[in-house]
């Protein structure tokens, strides 16, 4: 199960109330997490699979919130639409879905959260990217609509994340270390996945790498997140997690529609409910129904 | 101890009882000198009573053996016909009344390798290919076994490669072309020479001898002998010793350690000379057969169980999939189900389940089935769940028992192996026990099995039972107990929870809800055992297992 590793102060910020490691030591149990280790104002803790939530920070606070009295009930975001995204994908990664967050405030810790989350989920239900991958833009370097597409792996080219030079799809997967390690998921495909923006700029070639020019800083104020997948389910799931966990950290939600051919696709943030017997959970069940 | 030269045994009778009760009268220890120092008169010296010495006759020859000098153990069992291990006992005897020393001396023994053996009966290789040589003058090296058949001389090819490099590291042969040529007549010769003091230096050390001093180092480079650690034990005659036999204070009599009633009845007593026993030296330690202390740990807590209301159940190490993971509400996709976590069979690879079984566990991973769960959301592979593995968990025994015996009013537990690739270390190892089970019933609870938790920690003398929400995929609502350990703090021992509806429906429990437990025994078995080291469980160092107390006694 994921091990991830939250600063105090950061927790704190989000929960709006400041925390020490005592409480904090002392709820996250009651979350199901396990705490592994304290030391220098950093928490680490092994969350449980069906809490993926508790990824990173920003769920974990949301939980906090909930758990010491501070915000009871439903979180509830304010959604807007965004864009639009054609999906031209290639059909052994069918599915891609999208949404954006707006207002952010972001500092080196919050940037480091949303990449633990990532790669928490990457190796979950990401199942090491080959379901599910998770790919966030700098949403100012984009315009809409987006496209997802497959392309020859030759005659694309774009600037990779922590590169200076361009290169091509397939020298990618050969040259950089995120293409070395997952090349596998692309062997023996003749054409690759590419996002690409209106203007043609590539943002990512899932389930690779990132462009460097989309890449998210301090001075970030909007993201584009993508999650690109061999299931729609996990992919719903998992953009939910990352989208309302940067929310957390925003002022509102953007929503994406997604169009491949005739289908058209929505983030939805409705609450599923779940029926409970009250008289089985006082006798000590705690039944799901 | 005897006043008289008549025996008189009725004065030993008490510790003489107990030497005749103990059927391993012979591993007593005997005093010795005492015991054997029979004074008595010796003709005509009636003011000064010299000591009689009496042994067994079999004393009496080894000091015989001895008057020439200092005699090595194994040669003196020789000459008597006597295996060396039966001489211990009247050797220390003899020792302990003066009449000998004993030295051991750490020794090394050469010996002949088997290759070494068989070249007292045959040719050495170079001695072969020579043979051919001094026939052939030159020969190529791949008619050379043919050639040396031709002389009746049975050559290898390794032997054959192996004479002519002995040849050669000799300037006896050049090899070119793969062609072998003799160098001339007198390097041969030499080389010949050579072969033959070999073999006789090999049939000295076979005899048991030293061989030729230098030639050693070449036989044991050739690795035709080899140095063997042993110990010789030299015994030599006392001073005390040689007087005694010179001047005839040795007699011999027939030494009775046990008393019968024949000796009774037939009056030999009277002739007879007994042995004292000193009863103030302990006996060797004797070791009564004991089950291994993990076994014994094992079936300490299965009668516990059963105690407790549990039967035991039972099920295959080769598992099919769908009982090891799909039953158990596993998607096909879960990494555990990933071949770094999971053995699986190379062949068969595949078995067998029941249609209606699969396709109720199928409905139930797609779309929750009849339980009113949103299932998995994926295509399910009924070819994936006959795949064979070796159980990783057994809790796949417990689906089986369930599936056997639905629903109902039953506890039933399994302790036994599962097996996950792991690298073996002090704390991991590619198969352990699991001990795990379920609670079947129309009334049972969570609270119930927490306090099933707090039962058998109690039971187990495990301390106080934490207990904290937890998840797995199979069981919802799902718990850990955690027992405090001395020095590691909390540790999660107890896994529990109530099995979901998806994987009770597909199994045919409809009306019971099932509380299912499990135990990392193996944590707990370390725990109780005070081993910090999983390997040591399975340890077979009869040493290290003789010091282990009896595990867990309440």
């Amino acid at each position: 199960m994921p091990v991830c590793r939250v600063a105090l102060y950061d927790v704190s910020r989000l929960v709006g109330e400041e925390l020490d490691v005592e409480t904090l030591s002392e709820m996250l149990p009651r979350l199901k997490c396990e705490v592994e280790g304290v030391e220098g104002g950093y928490v680490e803790y092994e969350a449980t699979h069906d809490r993926p939530d508790l990824f990173s920070a920003e769920g974990l606070a949301r939980a906090l919130r909930g758990l010491l009295g501070f915000e009871l009930g439903l979180r509830t975001f304010c959604v807007e639409h965004s864009g639009k995204a054609f999906n031209e994908g290639p059909s052994y990664r069918p599915y891609i879905l999208l949404a954006t967050v707006h207002g952010l405030s972001l500092d080196d810790e919050a940037i480091a959260q949303v990449m633990q989350l990532q790669e928490k989920l990457h190796a979950t239900y990401g199942r090491d990217r080959r379901r599910v991958s998770i790919g966030v833009y700098d949403l100012s370097k984009i315009t809409f609509p987006v496209r997802y597409v497959e392309a020859d792996p030759d005659s694309n080219r774009f600037v990779p994340l922590d590169f200076e030079e361009e290169m091509s799809l397939r020298e990618i997967l050969e040259r950089h270390p995120k293409g070395v390690q997952y090349s596998h998921l692309l062997a023996g495909k003749e054409r690759y996945p590419l996002l690409l923006d209106s203007r043609g700029k590539v943002l990512s070639m899932p389930p690779i790498v990132n462009s460097e020019e989309t890449r998210v800083t301090e001075r970030t104020r909007d993201v584009l997140i993508d999650v690109t997948a061999t299931d729609r389910k996990a992919a719903e799931d998992v953009l939910a997690v990352v989208t309302t966990a940067l929310a957390e950290r925003g002022e509102k939600i953007g929503l994406v529609e997604v169009l491949s051919g005739e289908d058209s696709w929505l983030l939805s943030l409705e609450p599923r409910s779940v029926e409970l017997n009250v008289e089985l959970v006082e006798q000590g069940h705690y039944c799901t129904g | 101890m005897y006043k008289s030269s008549k025996p008189q045994p009725w004065p030993l009778s008490s510790s003489l009882a107990k030497g005749c009760c103990s059927s391993s009268a012979a591993v007593w220890m005997i005093k010795g000198l005492k015991s054997l120092v029979v004074s008595g008169l010796v003709a005509g010296v009636q003011d000064a009573p010299i000591p009689i010495l009496t042994v067994e006759e079999i004393q009496r020859r080894i000091l015989e053996l001895c008057m020439e000098g200092p005699r090595e153990i194994s040669e003196i069992a020789r000459q008597l016909g006597k295996r060396k291990e039966d001489l211990m006992r009247s050797i220390e005897e003899l020792r302990l009344l003066g009449l000998i020393t004993v030295e051991r001396r750490q020794v090394e023994k050469l010996e002949l390798t088997e290759e070494g053996v068989s070249y007292l009966s045959s040719m050495l290789p170079e001695e072969k290919v020579a043979a051919v040589l001094e026939k052939m003058g030159s020969v190529r090296l791949d008619e050379l076994p043919l050639r040396a058949a031709s002389l009746g001389l049975e050559l290898r090819e390794g032997e054959a490669r192996l004479g002519i490099m002995h040849l050669a590291r000799v300037g006896a042969v050049v090899v070119r072309d793969g062609v072998v040529t003799a160098s001339g007549e007198d390097p041969l010769k030499r080389a010949l020479n050579e072969a033959k003091a070999i073999r006789e230096s090999l049939a000295s050390i076979a005899r048991g001898e030293e061989g030729i001093p230098e030639l050693l180092e070449t036989l044991k480079r050739r690795k035709l002998v080899t140095t063997r650690k042993g110990v010789e034990i030299l015994v030599s005659l006392t001073e005390e010793g040689k007087r005694a036999l010179a001047e005839g204070r040795v007699s011999t009599a027939k030494l009775i350690t046990t008393l019968t009633p024949q000796i009774i009845l037939s009056g030999e007593w009277r002739r007879a000379v007994f042995k004292e026993y000193d009863l103030s030296v302990s006996p060797p330690r004797v070791y009564p057969g004991r089950k291994h202390p993990y076994l014994e740990f094992l079936d300490t807590v299965r009668e516990l169980l059963v105690s407790m209301g549990f039967e035991e159940m039972k099920g295959p190490h080769v598992e099919l999939e769908l009982w090891n993971f799909d039953a158990l509400f596993q998607a096909q996709d879960h990494p555990a189900r990933e071949i770094h976590d999971t053995f699986f069979l190379r062949n068969p690879t595949a078995g067998r389940a029941p249609e209606e079984l699969l396709r109720r566990v199928g409905a139930v991973h797609e779309s929750g089935g009849d339980t009113g769960s949103r299932g998995w959301g994926y295509r399910w592979d009924p070819s994936k769940a006959l795949r064979l593995v070796l159980r990783t968990q057994t809790t796949a025994v417990s689906a089986r028992t369930l599936y056997a015996r639905g629903d109902g009013e039953y506890r039933c537990f399994a302790l036994d192996r599962v097996f996950r690739p792991e690298n073996l270390d002090a704390k991991h190892s590619m198969e352990f026990y699991q001990l795990e089970g379920i609670i079947v019933s129309r009334r049972v609870t969570l609270r119930h099995l927490i306090g099933f938790f707090h039962e058998l920690a109690r039971a187990l003398g495990l301390g106080p039972v934490k207990i904290k929400p937890a998840y797995f995929p199979f069981t919802e609502p799902s718990v850990e107990g955690y027992i405090k350990h001395e020095k590691l703090g909390w540790m999660e021992v107890f896994p529990g929870g109530m099995f979901r509806p998806e994987v009770l429906r597909p199994l045919g429990v409809k009306e019971s809800n099932v509380a299912a437990w499990g135990i990392g025994i193996d944590r707990i078995a370390m725990a109780a055992l005070g081993v910090d080291d999983i390997r040591l469980l399975f340890s077979q160092d009869l040493e290290f297992l003789r010091g282990w107390s009896p595990p867990l006694r309440w």
